[in-house]
């Protein structure tokens, strides 16, 4: 199985990462944030030429936010989900740009909407919402009720 | 004609024109329907439609040229029906003039432009400009047609033009020039505006040209202009080809023929592009006109 | 449905034309929109009761708020308003614009669309069937025939109200970069 061979291939080379292979076509990497940029530099070697989306995931009791890179493999038809996580309190990572260009404006998105510095990325402007003065709306410490209500409900 | 009745007549025509041409934008939207095998709305709702305009208020003007253009066009508009014989009715010319008609028949055009150039809407510009390149990809074949009638009858009077046809039905344009009738049929649509030719009015695509920035009065002003334009194409055709008629029973009705089968095209094309619609007009009826100017004087009148 | 009523028609043309006559702006805010295809083709037939999309606002007088508005969406919704020539009528369409719906909590849509915008009808529903939208249209008829609809009016009467709420929504660039809707004697 051509997953399995990645898999072997990924603990061999980065020790620090753990894979899950959950079913087929899919991998499911975690690692520490310092060695990502490299993995995925590797991975994109390997012919995971597409960088799908980036996703960030809010975990508020562990203080932490986790990002997801979805990349894809055409030739393969396997999609990898290369997880990493990242001080909340600190909140700043490093930019993809240099690897994917088009990370640009997921990168935006999610600093718009968490508040994560991408370093690196010269175009971190709002991009979604008008006029925010707020915290970022999709942090978990964000009340999205209490807002809808102070700022629609005002009469 | 004794002065008198050509007064009446000037102030009526365009009046009947305009009944005549209402009604065919209420059945052009009622077969439609039929066709599309919708119910439709009642053959009156362009009344209803033209009611609520007139009584709106409209609540911009974008200065002095958008006003005036719409008059303007409205003006040559009516100019062109006094001029076209209808039913042995043509109070403003005894000798009815096609080089005049070819002229007249640009001023709504061209008022349309200034109007709609004026609202500073870029789709405005875009339908103007497309609606001048539709122009001059159906003004090729039409001109080579009238130049085919009148190299035929040796005569520049769409009176006389009539009169030459009113013998019997074999003496009709359509059975003495066929192939610059096939022609004039290939471009009507086109002149007329109607699917697949709705290019310049294209509400999907430009939010409906020339229109997008009037409103209330001034839309009732531009639909009753397009209105009358429908009765100007059609007429010349009927007076050009089918043999003018005696009187106005005569012409509504086949008018309203010429009309119908319009419709029946219409109803089930969707639309061209702008390029594709210069292709057609310089294409094929460009070469039937070519070929009817070409059988005429070889053959002679 | 009294359309071909001749005496009433010359009687009272204006009331004639507005109501058998309502001409939509062609403006999808929301979901709502999927129930528009339908209405106006052949299964449904809008245009039998005189009801047509129209491509601009400057040419229609009925503003159909199809489903949930959300701020950026509420900025365009206002300028077409505006710029939609005297009398318009406006109904929103499904449960969103009445009380926000599905979107009461959510950060970036607006929840009730009568502080911003004068609402003439609503049509509640998530989503309203093409039906819902003829009954609106008739109680619609009913309403112009005793002069009842008067949203228009209260705008201009109380611009000084929906132009806070707007602010409060849209800041205050956009409250001053556009004109006071204009009074006109009719």
């Amino acid at each position: 199985m051509r997953e399995e061979a990645i898999k072997q291939d990924i603990e061999n080379r980065f020790s620090a990462s753990s894979v899950t292979v959950p079913r087929r076509q899919r991998i499911i990497i975690s690692l520490p944030k310092d060695s990502l940029f490299s993995f995925i530099a590797f991975m994109k070697e390997e012919g995971f030429l597409h960088l799908s989306s980036i996703i960030c995931v809010d975990w508020i009791e562990e203080d932490e936010f986790e990002l997801v890179y979805h990349l894809t493999s055409f030739e393969e038809g396997i999609h990898a989900m290369v997880k990493t996580r990242i001080s909340r309190t600190e909140g700043t990572y490093q930019s993809m740009i240099p690897l994917f260009e088009h990370a640009q404006t997921y990168e935006r998105e999610i600093h718009e909407m968490f508040g994560v510095d991408f370093i690196g990325n010269q175009r971190l402007t709002p991009l979604l919402l008008t006029d925010w003065k707020e915290i970022p709306p999709m942090r978990k410490d964000f009340n999205t009720r209490e807002y809808s209500e102070r700022m629609f409900e005002h009469e | 004609m004794s002065t008198f009745m050509r007064v009446v007549w000037i102030v009526t025509l365009p009046v009947i024109a305009l009944l005549i041409s209402v009604l065919f934008l209420g059945l052009f939207r009622k077969i439609t329907a039929r066709i599309q095998r919708r119910y439709g709305p009642p053959v009156y709702q362009p009344v209803i439609d033209l009611t609520k305009l007139l009584t709106q208020h409209s609540n911009i003007s974008h200065g002095v040229m958008f006003d005036m253009g719409l008059i303007i066009a409205l003006a040559g508009s009516v100019v062109t029906v006094l001029l076209i014989p209808a039913g042995g009715i043509h109070p403003l010319s005894s000798s009815g003039d096609l080089l005049v008609i070819i002229y007249v028949m640009l001023i709504p055009v061209l008022g349309m432009a200034l109007a709609a150039g004026d609202s500073g809407n870029p789709n405005a510009s875009l339908g103007v400009s497309r609606k001048l390149i539709l122009g001059l990809g159906y003004e090729v074949p039409f001109l080579l047609v009238l130049l085919t009638v009148m190299t035929h009858g040796e005569t520049t009077s769409l009176v006389n033009v009539v009169q030459m046809q009113a013998d019997s039905i074999l003496s009709w344009g359509v059975f003495r020039f066929p192939l610059s009738a096939i022609a004039t049929f290939l471009i009507l649509p086109v002149m007329l505006g109607i699917h697949p030719f709705d290019i310049v009015g294209a509400p999907q695509e430009i939010s409906s040209g020339p229109q997008v920035e009037f409103g209330g009065k001034y839309l009732a002003l531009a639909t009753i202009e397009q209105a009358l334009q429908l009765f100007i194409v059609i007429a010349l055709f009927v007076d050009l080809f089918l043999g003018g008629a005696a009187n106005l029973g005569t012409f509504f009705l086949k008018m309203l023929g010429v009309f119908l089968i319009g419709i029946f095209i219409g109803a089930v094309y969707p639309r061209f592009r702008i390029d594709q619609a210069l292709r057609y007009c310089w294409k094929w009826p460009t070469l039937f006109a070519l070929a009817g100017l070409i059988l005429v004087m070889i053959i002679g009148g | 449905m009294d359309r071909a009523n001749i005496r009433k028609a010359i009687k009272d043309p204006h009331k004639w034309g507005e109501k058998y006559s309502l001409w939509v702006t062609y403006f999808c805010t929301g979901c709502g929109i999927m129930e528009i295809p339908p209405t106006i083709t052949a299964r449904w037939d809008a245009e039998r009761f005189g009801v047509k999309p129209m491509a601009t606002p400057r040419q229609a007088n009925l503003f159909l708020i199809t489903g949930y508005v959300s701020i950026k969406t509420l900025k365009a919704i206002i300028i077409s308003y505006e710029q939609m020539p005297n009398p318009k009528y406006t109904v929103a369409f499904g449960s969103c614009p009445i009380d926000g719906g599905l979107y009461y909590t959510s950060y970036n849509t607006i929840n009730h669309l009568d502080r911003y915008l004068p609402v003439d009808g609503w049509i509640a529903g998530c989503m309203p069937r093409p039906e819902a939208i003829f009954i609106a249209v008739t109680k619609l008829w009913k309403m112009i025939e005793g002069g009842m609809v008067d949203g228009y009016k209260r705008y201009e009467e109380n611009i000084d109200y929906y132009r806070r709420n707007q602010e409060r929504v849209l800041g205050r660039e956009f409250i001053e970069s556009s004109p006071a809707p204009m009074t006109e004697e009719p």
